[in-house]
């Protein structure tokens, strides 16, 4: 009897390896689909009329629909096609999706009937080397109708939805948390498909149509290549859209959909006061035209980072708090508390390890029952009184590994990241453990029963850290074990954006420990003690790359960016 | 700001310029005691004629630096492969009075304080810098106060810049 009520996948999204479809193999698929499905019932506000939409700059599409789910299109004046449409209402807005039928292309389609005003997604397979990925190109118009003047105002991309983050329930069932800290970015997180262990990324677009009204979408590029689209309604919470790509199996998913949800919170934006503009793709330099489609993708895979397990167990070359790079800019100064003392630090996983600390950046450690001393080069920075983070690399350990501790001395708590190098799909892909324990030395009585503990207090805010002048990210706490980061643009928008899989320690109040892996990405683990008192965090860096192996500092200013109110979907219930 | 800069400069020419310009005319011989003279007043109409040219010279180099018109620079110069090539500088805008010393060998120098906008990426350490990067971000803006020293020659009549050289 299978009693599981949450849906894990065998392989999370960063990991499973989509099929390469090829075009005819989209093509066979399409045609063999029927039309969009809804598990809602489909409005008729178009049967039985005609429309005309024309657009700036794209195609003037002159549709009939001949009942709640059959139409005919026209593109640009050409030959009437019959297909399978849905079509859904939210307030003033109804919104429509069909394929044309014999292509690879459709439409999505955004009517504000207040308005006239329209918005038109094109959006075809087939456009990139990966044939699944929904392509899309956005044309902004209006209903034409005789006799009438055509509008002047057009719908137009937007920061105004910057910022915001909904939970998100489907007439299908599937819930949601999509968060949009970005201008051209989201986060999503599958509720119910994955079990919302892990936030993702995928590149997006923001369209108002007026305070309360926006159109979103994204296609989750790297991925699935799935797109979503849908028209919300800030304040009521609401949503009408579609779905369509192809899913883990290589099933269509084509479908029209309602939902309800929750909004959880509103973040900061740091663009200037009064800059209510979107973040456009920069055309480009000689003046030609955008691509059509075009649009900044993230796409950390193809930048050949990889290596064999041979080039890694081959590895001689070291970098151990060499020279600061820009992510130490605004690191933390170099702590003395260490130095001197002798003291074990015992872990509950039954792992004890001894340490001397004979100069600021100078160490032995053993392991309890060795009789001999390994020397490390390590730097440690005092967070706060008597919470010293210190690392160094584990010489003569089989997988490269690496300490990253926190040690509070006013407790006899400690907890260590033990890191490695190498995970079963990337041989120099960095992997974390977290392991709690205590501080034995001198003068030191430590807790039998306390320890530090894994948090969700961090999980739904989002903190910017700079870390040098013009380095500076903003950190989302997506899950209880996932991070995103996303870059800021020149306006202060945000922008390009990706995530980990990533863990929170409650060091003490306002002191978390945390690391994010940079799983399928660059491979290195980040480590960061965050201090939401002094706001300023410090760090230590892992990465193992061609240029060997790498631990390094990190450090940055913070300020606080907001919170989202989401902690609570990932708890357990009965 | 050019406005201000401009009437800032004219009235240098007259009293730091001149003061500049006294120490090499003096030692003219043609000039010896003939202040009062025609030759005095030719003399110091071809000097004048050579601050407005060098002047011109170097406003024309400002103007130009960080525009990517490596051509049109080189032309300024006496030796176009000893043109500078700076890639981090975006902007060289002239900030305060000039001075200039034109010596009777045919060279000349000048100094003028400037704000110099330089454009530097930052150093791929990770993730960060290579996004930053896709989005045509990754770079340290700084402006900051410096001095522009420059040397000129005349060649066939006409001045040229032999020399750039960004002070502190």
């Amino acid at each position: 009897m299978n009693v599981q009520t949450i849906a894990y996948p065998k392989e999370q999204m960063h990991r499973f390896v989509y099929t390469k479809l090829t075009s005819d193999q989209i093509a066979a698929k399409l045609a063999a689909a029927a039309g969009p499905r809804s598990a809602s019932p489909l409005s008729d506000v178009f049967a039985g009329q005609s429309l005309q939409i024309v657009t700036d700059n794209g195609p003037t599409l002159r549709y009939r629909f001949t009942g709640n789910d059959r139409l005919s299109v026209a593109e640009n004046g050409g030959a009437a096609v019959n297909g399978r449409y849905a079509a859904l209402t939210l307030g003033e807005v109804a919104f429509f999706t069909h394929l044309v039928p014999g292509t690879q292309r459709g439409y999505n389609v955004v009517v504000d009937r207040a308005s006239g005003l329209a918005t038109v997604f094109e959006v075809w397979f087939s456009g990139f080397s990966d044939n699944r990925e929904v392509q899309r190109e956005i044309y902004f118009g209006y209903v034409a109708e005789t006799g009438k003047t055509p509008p002047e105002a057009r719908h137009a991309l937007t920061n105004r939805i910057e910022g915001k983050g909904f939970y998100w329930r489907q007439d299908t069932g599937v819930e949601t948390l999509e968060l949009y800290p970005s201008t051209f970015y989201s986060n999503f997180v599958e509720l119910s498909r994955l079990g919302g262990e892990l936030g993702f990324c995928a590149p997006s677009d923001y369209v108002k149509i007026n305070d309360d009204l926006y159109v979103y979408s994204r296609v989750e590029c790297e991925f699935s290549g799935v797109m979503t689209f849908y028209v919300l309604d800030v304040n009521r919470a609401e949503q009408i859209g579609m779905r369509l790509g192809f899913d883990s199996g290589d099933a269509l998913e084509y479908y029209a959909f309602t939902g309800r949800g929750e909004w959880v919170g509103q973040l900061a934006q740091f663009e200037r006061f009064g800059d209510v503009a979107a973040t456009p793709m920069p055309a480009p330099a000689n003046g030609a035209p955008l691509a059509k489609g075009a649009r900044r993708v993230y796409r950390p895979m193809r930048n050949n980072w990889t290596m064999s397990k041979a080039e890694v167990a081959a590895l001689t070359e070291k970098n151990v708090f060499g020279p600061p790079s820009p992510m130490a800019g605004n690191k933390s100064p170099i702590s003395e508390l260490l130095v001197g003392k002798e003291l074990t630090l015992r872990f509950d996983n039954g792992v004890a390890v001894d340490y001397r600390f004979d100069e600021v950046q100078r160490l032995r450690w053993r392991h309890a029952g060795e009789n001999t001393w390994h020397e490390e080069r390590y730097e440690s920075w005092e967070s706060a009184p008597g919470v010293v983070m210190f690392g160094h690399l584990v010489t003569g350990a089989p997988s490269h590994d690496c300490y990253k501790l926190v040690a509070d001395f006013e407790h006899a708590l400690v907890t260590c990241i033990h890191g490695t190098i190498g995970s079963e799909y990337i041989a120099n892909e960095a992997q974390a453990d977290t392991w709690f324990g205590v501080i034995e030395m001198e003068g030191l009585t430590p807790p039998k029963y306390r320890r530090h503990h894994f948090s969700d207090e961090l999980v739904g805010r989002a903190v910017t850290w700079n870390y040098s002048p013009g380095l500076t990210s903003m950190h989302l706490y997506t899950t209880p074990h996932s991070l995103s980061w996303i870059i800021f643009g020149e306006s202060g928008a945000g922008g390009m954006e990706w995530s980990g899989p990533a863990s929170y320690v409650k060091i003490r109040d306002e002191l978390y420990l945390a690391y994010w892996l940079e799983e399928a990405c660059n491979g290195t683990l980040g480590t960061i003690l965050v201090n939401l008192r002094t706001m300023h965090d410090c760090g230590i860096g892992y990465h193992c790359g061609r240029d060997g192996l790498r631990l390094s500092a990190m450090g940055a200013h913070a300020r606080h960016a907001g919170r989202f109110d989401i902690a609570k979907y990932y708890r357990l219930k009965a | 700001m050019n406005g201000v800069n401009n009437r800032g400069t004219r009235r240098s020419f007259f009293g730091h310029a001149g003061a500049a310009l006294a120490a090499p005319l003096a030692a003219t011989a043609a000039f010896a005691g003939e202040h009062d003279g025609a030759s005095y007043i030719l003399g110091r109409l071809a000097a004048l004629e050579d601050v407005n040219a060098i002047r011109a010279l170097q406003r024309r180099y400002t103007r130009l630096v960080g525009t990517g018109k490596r051509e049109k620079i080189a032309a300024l110069f006496a030796d176009p492969a000893r043109t500078p090539v700076d890639e981090h500088v975006r902007s060289l805008v002239l900030n305060g009075d000039d001075t200039f010393a034109i010596a009777t060998d045919g060279t000349a120098t000048g100094r003028v304080p400037c704000i110099v906008t330089t454009v530097t990426p930052i150093e791929s350490c990770g993730t960060l810098v290579e996004m930053a990067r896709l989005q045509g971000e990754g770079f340290v803006t700084r402006s900051e106060c410096r001095t522009l020293a420059t040397t000129f020659v005349k060649r066939d009549g006409a001045w040229r810049i032999d020399h750039v050289e960004l002070g502190s």
